[in-house]
């Protein structure tokens, strides 16, 4: 052993040093690809505008529909169109003129939304003048 | 003493020059770690997927629902947006001549919101779209009625599907009853 040319251990040294840093920054790059892909794709795969757009249609409905009989003429349309082309479920209840205040009559909208991973439930109250 | 020289000691024959064992280990350790550097290079694998895409993706989708959101948007306090008065001439019912200023409509105006969106040139104009109309006809099933199209998408181009739901007063196909009911307004965006 007494013989052995060690000069060199300085660079083997720097060798395993340099090895861990590359290793180090192959796993951070490694975390950063895939915490991007998974937090686009869950914005992406919300459904904010799906649960937006059934909010704001019925709530129209509700408002421009006369009676109940109305309102579910168009609410059928809109549950079927959901099932078959946004593989979610829509429904909502409403009741016209379900309780009033002095100045107020409000209807009671209830609308449920649900594509298996996000649900959404809502009860509006719309206010109409006496 | 001279190396190499073979010597009892305490009934075991033992060798002096025993330096080699030394570089034995070491090419023994070497070997492991390059078998264990070829067996993760070989097993890894690269993930398919950019942030990048995902974040334009996602930009074209909510440039998409919002273009529909704001052509659904009543003009005035009470009353129909534009896209109402869009989907009510587009009824199948409406007449021929009546569908076609529909779609002359809605394409002018999306194509309009389109190129404003992306903030840059008209030379720039790289988004394309197709839009569909489905609808529940009598017996409950959900029609597609293909509606406006604006460029082919013949290099497959990744495309994103921009949806809303939209009144519809005295909607009906051709032959059927008609009602005020809702339709669906589908529009498939993608960049050329």
């Amino acid at each position: 052993m007494k013989k052995l040319n060690d000069n060199a251990e300085w660079i083997l040294l720097m060798g395993l040093i340099v090895s861990f840093a590359i290793i180090f920054l192959a796993i951070l790059l490694n975390l950063s690809v895939q915490t991007g892909q998974t937090a686009s794709e869950s914005v992406a795969e919300f459904p904010k505008s799906q649960i937006r757009d059934l909010r704001a249609e019925l709530t129209d409905a509700a408002i421009t529909s006369e009676n109940a009989a109305e309102f579910d003429a168009k609410l059928d349309a809109i549950r079927r169109l959901a099932l078959y082309r946004d593989n979610a479920v829509a429904d909502a209840y409403v009741t016209y003129d379900s309780f009033a205040d002095e100045k107020y009559g409000y209807t009671k909208l209830r609308v449920h939304y649900s594509n298996g991973v996000t649900e959404y439930d809502e009860i509006i109250l719309l206010p109409k003048k006496l | 003493m001279v190396n190499g020289v073979r010597k009892e000691v305490y009934g075991f024959t033992t060798y002096d020059r025993e330096c080699g064992q030394l570089f034995a280990v070491e090419g023994l350790i070497a070997a492991l770690i390059m078998i264990t550097a070829a067996y993760l290079a070989f097993g890894a694998v690269i993930p398919q997927s950019n942030a990048d895409m995902h974040v334009s993706e996602l930009q074209l989708k909510q440039m998409g629902d919002d273009m529909l959101y704001i052509m659904d948007l009543p003009d005035g306090n009470a009353g129909a947006g534009y896209l109402e008065s869009v989907i009510y001439n587009a009824s199948p019912n409406r007449g021929s001549s009546a569908n076609a200023a529909a779609r002359e409509g809605f394409n002018a105006t999306f194509t309009n919101y389109l190129r404003k969106s992306t903030g840059a040139t008209i030379n720039q104009d790289t988004l394309r779209y197709s839009a569909a109309i489905y609808c529940v006809d009598d017996s409950g099933e959900v029609v597609k009625l293909p509606f406006v199209n604006y460029g082919e998408n013949f290099g497959r181009n990744p495309a994103v599907c921009c949806a809303r739901y939209v009144a519809a007063d005295d909607w009906g196909l051709v032959g059927q009853s008609s009602s005020d009911t809702a339709v669906r307004l589908e529009v498939l965006i993608w960049r050329e």
